[in-house]
């Protein structure tokens, strides 16, 4: 007998992405768009800083990315605390939260390696080992650990509760390290100038294009996050699907006919969820 | 039959830890000597007598971070060895209780550990440490092992249980336990007298133990029953 | 514009991580969505 997953409609597939709504669409027509004149305006249509010079140009994508993963490290702890407290224990937000995470390490990795190579433009160094960078590397090694706690298997609750207390606990780790690392820096009494934004004066048009940048990057996560949440759960039905074919298999076997009459004999449809 | 108290409860698990290792003796037998070597190994990759004592403090508490990985494993292995966490929880046993017992067990033992390993600094790295210096190597010694055994039987709990999950216990643990990693190796140059350090500044750094250790037996408390939910 | 190389590279690994990301996602979909029964689809 196929226990394997059948496919659960016979319906032919649509040719648009499975998980596209319309206002998902509309959304990320917009991302599209805004990234492109994102890329005019930081690229071309503004001048370059009195004092960074063209490099300015990098703190156009460098300062959304690093804004959005924090954001997303926000979101993860919000969702882990609905999962928690919330009465329904609904995985809905178990899936935003590990949705967050994922984007969240993508931007975090961006932040630090634009970050490091604007670094190297303005300072000479790839790294300095100032509070704010060496704190973006802990949250980007947390948010890997938190990750690695997702795929640790289990029921989805399970899931879900674990990676909900690591992330809280990560909630409180994150401002502890910062806190330690700007203490131990203070010791070495860094000189003002070497600040990681470059405390560039921006007006106009600049200023413009940084906050536009990070209006844009926004809905980028929220788009992002929402077809990977969507993604998940899909994910996760499939895998309760499939448990439900096992335990079918497994009743069949223990008594009741052998599948010949196309039904598993045990009576049991396996479409309860 | 009433339930157990959680102070009870983390007394009893506390002192079947503290049994254990009296009797096997594999935190004294084999992961001291493990620490003792890895103090060696940073002589051999440093090379070079002045530099060894300037990073003394450092060397010391990298080689307790790293050796308190491995004792953290072993307290959650003789668990794990007939399913006893499992059988504590089904008994009905308070989780906070089985955690605060965890932690308990591992401070003791940590704060033993760090006394060798600093005994140790005293005699490769040539360090001195005067009588104000050894009360503030005391107290660092046990805030520091206070937060680092809280932090340790929250991930530890967590990371038993096989199917590939030990490896994920230093990479959960040791970035979360940096504040400590920093708090008391600063506190221990103070201690030394590193590079002209003076005693003083090492103070302040206690407070920084403390917090780190209050919250995380706060939220220990809270939160290692629904962590290590099976 | 000096650092010419630094800023494109900076601008395309951005663009691109994400571009490969939401492709990676929607490769992830298209897959699993045969499998899936349309009442555990919300959105849908």
């Amino acid at each position: 007998m196929n226990t394997s997953l059948r496919p659960a409609s016979t319906a032919p597939a649509s040719t648009a992405p499975p998980t596209r709504t319309p206002a998902s669409f509309k959304l990320g027509v917009a991302v599209i768009l805004g990234m492109v004149l994102l890329a005019l305006l930081g690229l071309f249509f503004t001048d370059e800083d009195i004092v960074q010079g063209s490099t300015v140009r990098i703190m156009y994508v460098h300062v959304p990315t690093a804004w959005v993963a924090y954001l997303a490290f926000v979101v993860t702890a919000l969702g882990s605390a609905a999962y928690l407290w919330g009465k329904q224990h609904s995985l809905t937000f178990d899936r935003v939260a590990g949705a967050s995470a994922e984007v969240g390490v993508l931007f975090m990795g961006l932040t630090l390696v634009t970050g490091s190579l604007w670094g190297r433009i303005t300072w000479g160094t790839y790294w300095q080992w100032d509070p704010r960078l060496t704190t973006t590397a802990f949250l980007f090694v947390t948010y890997i650990g938190y990750l690695a706690v997702r795929g640790l298997g289990g029921t989805h609750q399970q899931r879900a509760k674990r990676s909900a207390v690591v992330a809280l606990l990560a909630v409180l780790e994150i401002p502890l390290v910062h806190f330690s690392v700007v203490l131990w820096r203070s010791l070495h009494q860094e000189a003002s100038v070497l600040r990681p934004d470059g405390d560039v004066t921006m007006d106009g048009l600049m200023l413009f294009t940084l906050l536009f940048g990070v209006a844009v990057f926004t809905a980028a996560f929220v788009w992002l996050v929402l077809h990977r949440q969507r993604v998940l759960t899909m994910a996760d039905a499939v895998e309760t699907s499939g448990l439900d074919a096992a335990v079918a298999m497994r009743r069949s076997e223990a008594g009741g006919t052998d599948g010949k009459d196309g039904t598993d004999g045990s009576g049991i449809d396996g479409s309860d969820r | 039959m009433s339930r157990p108290s959680t102070y009870k409860v983390a007394l009893a698990v506390a002192a079947k830890d503290l049994r254990i290792e009296r009797r096997s003796k594999v935190v004294a037998n084999q992961i001291l000597p493990f620490a003792g070597i890895v103090m060696v190994l940073f002589a051999f990759a440093l090379d070079n007598d002045g530099i060894l004592q300037r990073v003394a403090p450092g060397l010391v508490w990298l080689a307790t971070l790293f050796s308190s990985i491995i004792v953290v494993q072993r307290t959650f292995a003789v668990e794990s060895a007939d399913n006893a966490l499992d059988a504590l929880r089904v008994a009905g046993l308070p989780p906070a209780g089985v955690f605060l017992g965890k932690v308990m067990a591992l401070t003791a033992q940590l704060v033993l550990f760090e006394a060798v390993l600093v005994v140790l600094a005293l005699v490769l790295y040539q360090v001195s440490v005067s009588l104000g210096g050894a009360v503030l190597l005391v107290t660092t010694g046990m805030l520091a092992s206070i937060g680092l055994a809280a932090m340790g039987a929250l991930y530890g709990g967590l990371s038993i249980g096989g199917r590939g999950r030990e490896t994920l216990l230093p990479l959960l643990l040791l970035p979360a336990v940096a504040p400590i990693l920093i708090a008391a190796t600063r506190a221990t140059e103070a201690a030394f007298g590193s590079d002209g350090t003076p005693l003083r500044e090492g103070w302040p750094w206690m407070g920084l133990l403390g917090v780190f250790g209050a919250l995380f037996l706060f939220g220990g408390t809270l939160g290692f029953g629904t962590l290590t939910d099976e | 514009m000096d650092h010419v190389e630094f800023i494109v590279l900076c601008w395309v690994l951005t663009f691109g991580a994400l571009a490969v990301y939401a492709r990676r996602t929607a490769r992830q979909a298209r897959r699993l969505d045969p499998l899936v029964d349309p009442k555990d689809k919300p959105w849908t």
